[in-house]
């Protein structure tokens, strides 16, 4: 059946066709909006910030001055603009105590970030997965029981009192590793541990149960009735759909990293973004702390769009329309 | 048959005393217990049973598919190798080189995020061959099993094929491996009655050509009885006989084969169908005597108490202390269609009801589904009115429409003064009088609350009695309904199926309604409780002069119950009348094929696609139709009178 | 009956040391949890040389004691750990019904909601809502209670709209139910196993959630205590007196260890699928 095609219904189709694309993109976009609000907001809510940043002794010509240097005293909606004209424009402003641009901080503090944190994510993943994997194959078995009770055991160790144990065991106690810094190898070891333990109880879980529900459908029994051997079921069936699983919970665990770092870093004093943004806030440097909060969102709002989109392209169902 | 063959010598498969526990919570689960066959090359043999009999599992126990809580004992010999003995990684070369299998669930049995060209190349990739060119050989593989354009189709995916696509797929990947043996394992059971019969021919044929030897599973004892040349029946786990399907089906000797034979439905027959009393046994259940003991009209002491011998005559082999040599006893009276239809008194009208349902199709064009279009009929009192179709025909989204729960978007449906969908409607006063049973009773039950507390709920609603004399009420129902006094307190989950229909009856009546509509409340079932509860409704309409609308995929169910059908297509009654007419002389060809599709295998031809453009106008039948012409691609056919209330919509009728 | 399948020991321990933990933190301490003792500071726990019979688990910098502290702790962790899951589990099950029910933009819109609060971080978010409020009690209570809101709104709309799907609710529909009646006396005593799971399985998270928080010095402030508050201030003398944060961190990991627990096991007696 042929529809006559005219430009609303044309715009419509476009957007129908893709819609599964354009709904993430919505998405994306209303929530990076909600995040320049509430980074926004950051600063107005706090009480007054000129009475915090100056202090209690104040005076009136002071907190006057604060206010018309930082632009506190136009109409809200004015600074609202003014704050996004300055966002795109990729100025965040300055630290209120070093003086130098937000910017600049985030990326002197970058490297140490990610240098701890993409070799706990490729750990916890790989690891994770495996582990799931075993488990998914012995279910019920006494190993599964004993993964399973280790992975209860990982998840509900809080990540601060583990970092706070090993310090004590390790640094303290046996005096083997260093408990703060991240100058050599040595000073990866514990904070790599703390993260990793929760991720990989995490991810064992996590693909353990994706493991059983793939190898619970039809067609798994499908391709053994043919005579398919099984490790070429497990990585031409199993792992492809397993994998499809996991990748929803990546961008979850982007943020639960970011989490993770934050209080990790604090602990060993990790010259990263997360103990940056905890030192701030009990600073009160405000312009810095909105700004690591805007740019952290925005990447975790990349990183979550980037994931539906590689799903949307893997999985045929959605990019074929199916779903 | 049209093919007559003599059994080659060849024993190919021979399985003997198999037995198959599963292991389950620290106990011990019978589910195949001793049983013994052979299979003959080329041959097709047959295995019915019902729901938990045991014939799936006997049958994955063969190429050892069987989870690992699986206990298998006995032997399989394949050509002299005994299955059980091979390790796990030597019987895996038996699968689809020697054994193929196909399963019941078509588009469940593909991977989901693979091209159908990936799972025939997996397949190949058994055979070892030479021939590296995998998708000629695929597209030779989609063409042997009729799928149109394979070229193009194979680098889709599974969810862009219909279910009678997909097992065609499963079909072609089963046949790629050049198996000796070929189960199907009820391959058919989730297509249309009409599509069902194409695809078993073709399988049939392909397995004639290739000569590869078919275990066919299934429930229906139709289909068996025209695809089969020996048959054996299991029930609760073991084969109570076995035979040449001639002579089962025509001289059953075990009690449950006749009591299973008799409670099909059939066509033409206006009787009553003999229901098996009792439901089958729990899969856990243990009984120390015969397992049909318990439901069996002719059992006797022994039964009860020692496992029946097991006795051969000739070819055949019989599980029974007293098996019916003398025949079978003729069962209780026929029960006549002797209802009274009050002509004049019309209970619900429908006229031009059309149902639209927004869609997207692909390439993200909006448009709109017309799931029932235009249908009119009248319901008179006393009247069970049967709606027959395949699945999609609109027949539930129609039923829908008459209680409420689907809004038309054209036409009228009137009932006891009130006009549905309009301002004045009443919508409690009129469900008190038109009630609704589901098709899936386990999910149209709250599965938190008894049942008696269920069947009283409706009471409670309308406020019509205070909830002491509802449950008292409810009692009683459900009394009537067949259920026993026992069982009242339980929650749906602990009730088997048929139990569970009876209650979901009992619920729609309590309030007494003049209008019972049933969608599909015996498609789930096996034959014998299916039996049941069509009798149960059938009585209870009798009984309360109510009027009853019936919806079924299935033309005998319809025959059996009905008085007068209609037969549904795309949205469209195509043809309406009284039971009898419609059987002895139908008149639009779908009617034709679907009454051709239950009766004999050598049905006429089915077209499968158009192979002519036409307009989309046409007639909906267009496409299928062995008659069509020329008008019939350019306009549509109205439902026209040809008979004393017989109306049809087809322009060569 | 199937109580007793899997681990059926650290089951039992993990309800009594609950128990035993919940009595703690409601029956009032030996000493005042915030009566400094200038003279007592440092006492390390009465079962080491040079303990005190007086300070079961020994005294903090200022000399308090560490055991009545964290008996305040756990009171205070429990509670707001409890309130916020309660808060979490009322929004989210509203906006789930809401959603199934209405469906359309309404059920976009929450959909949205979902997955918008699914992908920020918890530690994010706190701090960005910390930053505009005072790091108050109540604040930080709601706080946790958003942060976790999400989940139940999920599984609320799922299993209500699977409800509607052509089961036991269309059926209370056409029997003339009303929507009242079919969420109040259907829908939500069926679903509310599953709730139930995920409450206990949540409870655990948002201990840890108010815990870290509270360890970094940006959830429950002085004078009020909280058991993450504790192992924040201890861990400067880790060195000397490991007391101080040891035992607190070995309460909050036995109580979400023992949840944790508990939930699985709930989980599977109630068998909802996670």
């Amino acid at each position: 059946m042929k529809l006559p095609v005219s430009t609303h219904d044309l715009a419509d189709r476009i957007f129908r066709s893709h819609r599964y694309f354009w709904i993430k993109l919505v998405r994306a976009a209303i929530t990076s909006f909600l995040i320049l609000v509430l980074s926004f907001f950051m600063i107005h809510s706090s009480g007054n910030p000129a009475q915090i940043f100056l202090g209690g002794e104040a005076t009136p010509e002071m907190v006057a001055a604060f206010n018309v240097r930082w632009g506190l005293d136009r109409p809200l909606q004015i600074q609202f603009l003014s704050y996004l004209q300055q966002v795109a424009k990729g100025d965040l402003g300055n630290s209120l105590l070093r003086g130098e641009p937000v910017i600049d901080i985030f990326f002197t503090h970058l490297p140490a970030t990610l240098s701890l944190m993409i070799p706990c994510a490729l750990i916890s993943i790989t690891l994770g997965i495996a582990l799931g994997f075993v488990a998914a194959m012995k279910k019920q078995t006494t190993i599964d029981h004993l993964m399973m009770i280790g992975s209860t055991i990982g998840y509900s160790l809080p990540n601060f009192f583990f970092g706070v144990l090993l310090i004590f065991i390790f640094s303290i106690v046996l005096g083997w590793l260093p408990s703060s810094g991240n100058e050599t190898l040595a000073h990866y070891i514990m904070p790599v541990l703390t993260i990793v333990t929760a991720d990989i109880a995490i991810f064992t879980r996590f693909s353990r149960s994706s493991f059983i529900d793939v190898y619970e459908h039809p067609y798994i029994n499908n391709f053994k009735a043919l005579g398919v051997s099984e490790r070429r079921i497990l990585l031409q069936e199993a792992l492809p759909n397993a994998s499809i699983a996991l990748l929803s919970i990546s961008g979850f665990y982007v943020g639960s990293l970011i989490s993770g770092a934050i209080v990790t870093e604090t602990i060993f004093s990790w010259p990263g973004i997360g103990s940056l943004l905890v030192s701030s806030m009990k600073a009160r440097d405000f312009p810095l702390v909105q700004g690591l909060t805007l740019i952290l969102g925005f990447s975790i709002v990349g990183v979550n769009l980037l994931v539906d989109i590689l799903h949307g392209i893997i999985d045929p169902r959605i990019r074929k329309g199916g779903k | 048959m049209d093919v007559q063959m003599t059994l080659p010598d060849e024993k190919i498969l021979s399985v003997q005393n198999l037995c198959v526990t599963f292991q389950q919570k620290g106990k011990d689960i019978e589910a195949v217990r001793d049983v013994s066959f052979d299979l003959y090359e080329g041959e097709i043999f047959g295995i019915i049973g019902e729901t938990g009999s045991g014939k799936s599992v006997t049958c994955k126990a063969i190429t050892r598919l069987l989870p690992d809580n699986a206990n298998i004992s006995g032997s399989i010999l394949y050509r002299d190798n005994d299955l059980l003995k091979e390790t796990k990684r030597s019987i895996a070369s038996y699968r689809g080189s020697e054994i193929a299998t196909i399963s019941q669930d078509p588009i469940g049995s593909l991977n989901p995020i693979k091209t159908i060209f990936h799972h025939l190349k997996q397949a190949l990739l058994r055979t070892r061959s030479d021939e590296r060119d995998y998708r000629s050989r695929s597209e030779h593989l989609l063409q042997e099993v009729h799928i149109p354009s394979p070229r193009t189709r194979m680098d889709d995916y599974p969810f862009q094929f219909s279910g009678g696509m997909a097992q065609r797929v499963q079909i072609a990947m089963a046949m790629s491996t050049h198996p000796k043996i070929l189960i199907a394992d009820e391959p058919t059971t989730a297509l249309d009655v009409t599509l069902q019969k194409k695809i078993l021919k073709e399988m049939k044929l392909l397995c004639l050509k290739k000569n590869v030897a078919m275990i066919f599973i299934s429930h229906d004892v139709s289909l068996v009885g025209q695809l089969c040349e020996r048959v054996a029946v299991m029930y609760h786990s073991s084969i109570v006989e076995m035979g040449n399907v001639d002579d089962i089906l025509t001289f059953p000797l075990h009690p449950y084969t006749a009591a299973l034979l008799a409670a099909v439905p059939k066509i033409g027959k206006k009787e009553t169908v003999a229901a098996i009393s009792g439901d089958s046994l729990a899969g856990d259940v243990t009984v120390e005597g015969c397992d049909f003991a318990p439901r069996c009209p002719y059992a006797k002491e022994v039964c009860h108490k020692e496992k029946p011998p097991e006795i051969s005559v000739g070819q055949r082999i019989v599980r029974c202390h007293f098996p019916l040599f003398d025949g079978v006893k003729s069962a209780q009276p026929a029960f006549m269609n002797t209802r009274a239809i009050d002509a004049d008194n019309v209970l619900m009208k429908a006229s031009y009801v059309k149902v639209d349902f927004p869609i997207l199709k692909t390439g993200g064009i909006r448009d709109t589904f017309t799931a029932v279009n235009e249908v009119s009929f009248a319901l008179r009192k006393g009247e069970i009115f049967g709606i027959v179709g395949e699945s999609g025909c609109g027949k539930s989204t129609l039923a829908k429409a008459l209680v409420g729960l689907n809004t038309p978007s054209y036409g009228m449906i009137e009932a006891f003064g009130q006009t549905l969908h309009t301002s004045g409607f009443s919508y409690p006063e009129y469900t008190k009088k038109v009630q609704y049973v589901f098709q899936d009773p386990l999910g149209a039950l709250d599965p938190r609350m008894t049942i008696l507390d269920q069947v009283a709920e409706p009471l409670v609603i309308h406020s019509v009695c205070d909830a002491k004399e509802a449950l008292l009420k409810a009692d009683q129902m459900l009394t009537e309904c067949g259920l026993q006094s026992s069982l009242f307190h339980r929650k749906p989950y602990n009730l088997s199926g048929g139990q569970r229909q009876r209650s979901l009856v009992a619920r729609a009546l309590i309030i007494e309604p003049e209008i019972l509509i049933c969608d599909e409340p015996v498609s789930a079932m096996d034959v014998s409780v299916q039996a049941q509860i069509m009798n149960l409704i059938k009585d209870l309409a009798h009984k309360r002069n109510m009027s009853v609308i019936f919806i079924s995929h299935d033309l005998s169910v319809i025959f059996n119950m009905c008085d007068t059908v209609a037969v549904m297509y795309k949205g469209s009654f195509v043809e309406r009348s009284d039971v009898d007419t419609l059987f002895f002389n139908a008149k639009h060809p779908y009617t034709q094929q679907l009454i051709d599709s239950i009766q004999s295998f050598s049905s006429s031809e089915i077209r499968v696609k158009a192979d002519e453009s036409h307009s989309v106008h046409a007639c909906a039948f267009y496409e299928r139709c062995p008659k069509r012409k020329s008008i019939c691609a350019q306009k549509s056919p109205k439902l026209i009178t040809c008979g004393v209330s017989h109306e049809v919509a087809c322009f060569y009728s | 009956m199937r109580m007793k399948r899997r681990y059926p020991v650290s089951f039992a321990a993990s309800v009594v040391l609950l128990l035993l933990f919940v009595l703690l933190a409601l029956v009032p301490p030996p000493h005042d949890p915030n009566a400094q003792n200038l003279q007592k500071r440092f006492v390390p726990p009465s079962f080491m040389e040079g303990g005190e019979s007086a300070y079961l688990l020994g005294t903090d910098y200022l000399g308090r004691d560490v055991a009545s502290r964290i008996m305040r702790g756990m009171s205070i962790s429990f509670f707001i750990a409890l309130v916020g899951t309660v808060i979490g589990a009322i929004v989210g099950i509203t906006l789930g019904y809401l959603g199934a029910r209405y469906k359309g933009i309404v059920d976009e819109i929450i959909l949205m909601g979902i997955d918008i609060q699914a992908s920020l971080p918890f530690m994010l978010l706190a701090i960005a809502f910390l930053s505009m409020f005072d790091q108050s009690f109540w604040v930080i209570v709601i706080l946790l209670g958003f942060a976790g809101w999400e989940k139940y709104a999920r599984l609320t709309r799922a299993l209500t709209l699977s409800a509607y799907q052509d089961g036991y609710c269309v059926a209370i529909q056409s029997l003339g139910g009303r929507p009242k009646r079919v969420f109040f006396r259907h829908i939500l005593p069926n679903i509310s196993s599953a709730l139930i799971v995920n409450m206990t399985l949540n409870f655990p998270g948002t201990m840890i959630a108010e815990s870290s928080l509270s360890f970094l010095g940006l959830g429950i402030q002085p004078p009020l205590i909280s058991l993450g508050r504790l192992l924040g201030e201890g861990r400067v003398y880790l060195l000397t007196s490991w007391w101080i944060t040891v035992f607190p961190g070995v309460v909050i990991f036995l109580s979400t260890l023992a949840m944790s627990i508990i939930g699985d096991r709930v989980r599977d007696y109630l068998g909802v699928r996670s």
